[in-house]
């Protein structure tokens, strides 16, 4: 209990925004203040460069010219705050915020939301793209993204669905409602460019130190620590497919500071952007020792040979070939004119830019006017990581990722009264949600690799929460569109939800 | 004591005691053991047939484990106003029999309860057992209750039984003891539902928590037992 | 108040020693006999990462003061692989399915399925999904989970076909939700 009470706490914003288009629903300009609660004393990890994190994506999947963003930080009364939670430094609070603003432009334009996105998202071949609030987005397919995930969920027939409901509703034939959500958002992760990202003087790359063993067996050791992401399989699979020794016979060590090469650690799903990176690229040592090995061991060139998934082949003679395994004993047993023993390299990687990842999520919900209560019945999670190395971690991700997001969104608060007593101390009343009403996830994807990165990853831990916070909420905005709602505030509880029906004259 | 709020020189362990455990169903009433377990009340086949409401309730009550553990008697005896079951043993017109250093008495669940945490068993009596009359047949009956997510007590919450000529309704959580209504019920037993909603509306006094605000409560207050009723009608047999 | 001798089975070996009576089996497992596996999550009976089985029943051990647990049996996640160390079809089936992330709540979880399963073996995933709420996680969303628990009841149940199922989780989730 004392916990919950003295932990630091993530976001508690304040986000006005304005935005400027044209009558065909052209956006031509964004402005943003945001007033941000950090509590006691400011704990954030931020960048040293960005005191406002990464909020300044707020113009997130969309071709805006122009743009403003001006952030207050304030101390307040409660325990330390700031913290970037499951998202990197403040994303989920820019995606809210663009997701909004998007949302209110279509109700101004009287435009679908779908359409409105697809006139303003950056186009492919727009890549890199400069952002008017500085970053360079370095790839993306938005539009065949959000078509994928129109598609994927019948989106014209859960309108007419939802037309037909409204028509019930206003007949007396039902209370409950029905509400879409649709977002599609950029995030910026894989911090970062040690050139403007350092933490109090750290710069932010990443590191990994590989070493095979004579018998092909290997163990890696890295600058981040999994802490349930699957390092030990992701980062296993890296090494093995750039070596082509089997992923079962090479071992993870992460997070033992007496062996571990020097790193950041693990948070703003930096791990793969940036330490998987440099695990590339010390495989990619080891392979290029390793085909001098193969060029010697064969009596030829060393341009003589080529790689072919786990071995290096005579060209143009399938039959001549070492295989990775042969030349890891050879590195160490076998006296090799000019080359040293052994077979390790190590490699510390500081990233030319930062990743930045997308997705698209629809979030279809039925909403209980009389009593604020909702069920979350479809929920489809596009996610655009750029290359995929194993599928099953990545939907882990946006199971989770999308699970915290419903409960950010649906109910979690950490709430004081006048008194500044905290009200939210057990798991009761903070809302962590259960097996039960939590949704089972649709999950799909794109595939737009990272131009700079040397295996096209983005990074994958934090989209799932950062599309899905605005996605659960505006579905509940969505449902009560027809009588004149535009926004309210998180979180959409019971007695939020039901607030917004009796505000709008919903109850008898 | 568990939360280290409290340090007692004795520790009773009332599991040890045969006469405050099993179920047994009897003519017209059930007897239940103050240590019988929710998980008791919803596994036993006898008692589901003779008061489905029990069961339907107590799959309402917190989780497995929980529900593995939590007895009748704690959740009826303490008067913790957030519990479904004082409500619903008072829809029940159950009786608790209590038993002291001397005698043992009956006390009606409906007449038991003076304020939150305050009841009417003495500090030198423990509750033994609990009589429920068995419903005629063809009663409906409905447990409707509003919580914000499994593990969470009602926002409101009402228990409701009617069959031919009877009917009664009690609340949970809507004040500092169940909400039963003597007049809710007659007015259901007539037939009429607003009337039996307005009845029991009367007497509840809600508090704002995290589930929400007074004006909410008052509002699903309403909503919650109208659902109840129209599910209990809908069961009516016969 | 004074201490008492208590004596329990625990992972099918008997322990015995003295222990002040309010203390808490999710403690006495832990400090006193060095049984980590069930976690301390809340200490509210919410998050259920403490929950062991105790005389066939699933129970959050910061429920049961050790002075309950007298004379039980209980079984923790340590004690649910097979006979010769290996995981469990249960256990295996969690990792097949990447139904655990950090695993804090994993031990918790584990042997609240177990339990579940014994109660239910041929379950539906709304059945499963209702049977295990008592158990918070929070990183996998449960559906691999639920997938995990789904596929460990199709694996056992093909291994040896049970002879009943009745059990409580058998009998339609008759929940108002
Ligand atoms: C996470 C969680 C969620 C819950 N959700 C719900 C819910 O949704 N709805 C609900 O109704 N309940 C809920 N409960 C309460 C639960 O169902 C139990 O009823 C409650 O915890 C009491 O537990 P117990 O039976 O072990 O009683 P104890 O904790 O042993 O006793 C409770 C009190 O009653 C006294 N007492 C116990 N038996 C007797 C007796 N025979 N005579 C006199 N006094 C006695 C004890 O001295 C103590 O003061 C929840 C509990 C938890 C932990």
């Amino acid at each position: 209990m004392d916990n919950p009470m003295s932990t630091a706490f993530a976001r508690d914003y304040w986000m006005q925004g304005k935005i400027a288009a044209t009558k065909d629903g052209q956006i031509t300009g964004l402005w943003c203040h945001t007033t941000a609660d950090h509590g006691g004393f400011d704990a954030c990890a931020d960048p040293t460069k960005f005191p406002a994190g990464f909020m300044n994506i707020c113009t997130g999947s969309h071709d805006i010219p122009t743009a403003h963003l001006s952030v207050d930080g304030v101390n307040t009364n409660k325990a330390l705050g700031g913290v970037a939670y499951r998202c990197s430094f403040r994303v989920t609070q820019a995606a809210y915020f663009i997701e909004c603003m998007i949302e209110v432009l279509a109700i101004k334009l009287n435009m679908d939301a779908t359409e409105l996105r697809r006139i303003n998202f950056i186009r492919k071949d727009q890549f890199p793209y400069q952002s008017a609030l500085g970053w360079k987005c370095d790839s993306g397919d938005y539009h065949t993204a959000w078509d994928k995930a129109l598609a994927a969920v019948g989106y014209d027939d859960l309108r007419k669905e939802q037309a037909q409901r409204l028509e019930d509703f206003r007949a007396g034939k039902t209370r409950k409602l029905m509400g879409i959500g649709l977002t599609h958002f950029t995030e910026i992760v894989g911090a970062g460019p040690v050139k403007n990202c350092d933490i109090l003087g750290l710069g932010m790359f990443d590191s990994c130190e590989i070493r095979i063993h004579p018998t092909g067996s290997a163990i890696a050791r890295l600058g981040t620590i999994s802490q349930g992401q699957g390092h030990a399989t992701t980062f296993a699979q890296i090494i093995a497919s750039e070596i082509g020794l089997p992923a079962d016979d090479i071992t993870l060590e992460e997070g033992d500071t007496d062996t571990a090469p020097y790193g950041l650690g693990t948070y703003g799903s930096r791990s793969t952007p940036v330490a998987g990176a440099a695990t590339a690229m010390a495989a990619r040592k080891i392979r290029a020792k390793a085909q001098m090995i193969a060029a010697y061991l064969l009596k030829v060139h060393d341009g003589d040979v080529e790689w072919d998934v786990d071995r290096f082949v005579v060209k143009g003679d399938e039959s001549r070939f070492k295989t990775a395994k042969e030349i890891a004993f050879a590195s160490y047993n076998q006296a090799i004119p000019g080359l040293e023993p052994g077979l390790e390299a190590v490699s510390y990687y500081d990233p030319p830019n930062m990743t930045y990842p997308f997705g698209a999520d629809i979030c279809v919900m039925e909403i209980d006017v009389d009593t604020g209560e909702h069920e979350v019945r479809q929920f489809y999670a596009l996610d655009g990581c750029g290359t995929r190395i194993n599928p099953m971690i990545i939907e882990g991700q946006v199971h989770g990722g999308a699970t915290e997001g419903y409960a950010i969104a649906m109910g979690q608060e950490i709430a004081y009264d006048d008194m500044g007593n905290h009200k939210t101390a057990t798991l009761m009343d903070f809302f962590l949600p259960t097996t039960w009403g939590t949704p089972t996830y649709q999950a799909d994807h794109t595939v737009t690799p990272s131009p700079h990165h040397p295996i096209g990853d983005k990074g994958a831990g934090e989209s799932p929460n950062v599309g899905s916070v605005p996605c659960f909420s505006k579905a509940v905005h969505d449902a009560f569109r027809p009588f004149g709602l535009t926004q309210s505030h998180m979180p959409d509880d019971h007695w939020r939800v039901w607030k917004i029906a009796r505000d709008l004259g919903l109850h008898r | 004591m568990k939360l280290r709020m409290a340090v007692l020189s004795h520790l009773v362990n009332l599991r040890d005691i045969p006469d405050l455990q099993g179920i047994e169903i009897g003519a017209d009433s059930v007897s239940l053991g103050a240590m019988v377990t929710q998980h008791e009340l919803i596994a036993h086949a006898g008692l589901g047939e003779a008061v489905p409401l029990l069961r339907e309730a107590a799959l309402q009550i917190a989780d497995s484990q929980v529900r593995y553990l939590g007895t009748l008697g704690g959740n009826v005896a303490n008067g913790d106003p957030d519990n479904d079951m004082p409500g619903l043993m008072q829809c029940l017109d159950a009786t608790y029999q209590v038993t002291g250093p001397d005698d043992l008495r009956q006390i009606q669940a409906r007449d038991f309860y003076e304020s939150a945490y305050f009841t009417a068993r003495a500090d030198d009596e423990i509750l033994t057992r609990l009589m429920v009359p068995i419903p005629a047949a063809g009663t409906g009956y409905a447990y409707e209750k509003q919580k914000r997510k499994i593990g969470d007590y009602a926002s409101a919450a009402a228990a409701v039984l009617v069959g031919k000529g009877f009917a009664s309704i009690a609340m949970t959580n809507l004040a500092d003891v169940p909400v039963w209504s003597a007049e809710a019920g007659v007015a259901l037993a007539a037939g009429d539902r607003e009337g039996a909603v307005s009845a029991a509306l009367a007497a509840i006094d809600p508090q704002e928590d995290m589930r929400g605000p007074v004006e909410f409560k008052r509002h699903v207050a309403g909503v919650v037992p109208r659902r109840a009723i129209d599910r209990a009608l809908s069961r009516v047999a016969g | 108040m004074s201490k008492m001798h208590v004596k329990l089975t625990v992972n099918g070996a008997a322990v015995e020693g003295l222990a002040e009576p309010r203390t808490l089996l999710i403690h006495c497992l832990r400090e006193n006999l060095g049984v980590t596996g069930p976690h301390v999550g809340c200490e509210t009976s919410h998050c259920g990462a403490c929950t062991v089985d105790m005389d066939g029943r699933s129970v959050k051990s910061c429920t049961v003061f050790v002075a309950q647990a007298q004379g039980a049996d209980v079984t923790t996640v340590e004690g649910l692989v097979n006979a010769d160390g290996s995981l469990s079809v249960l256990q295996e089936m969690f990792r097949e399915h990447y139904g655990l992330q950090c695993g804090f709540c994993t031990s918790g979880t584990i042997t609240r399925a177990h339990r579940f399963l014994q109660e239910n073996p041929i379950p539906t995933e709304e059945q499963v999904r209702f049977g295990m709420a008592g158990n918070l996680c929070r990183c996998t969303g449960y559906q691999n989970i639920v997938k995990a628990i789904l596929a460990a009841a199709e694996m056992m149940n093909a291994q040896d076909k049970p002879s009943s199922t009745e059990g409580v989780g058998q009998q339609k989730v008759e929940t108002a939700e």
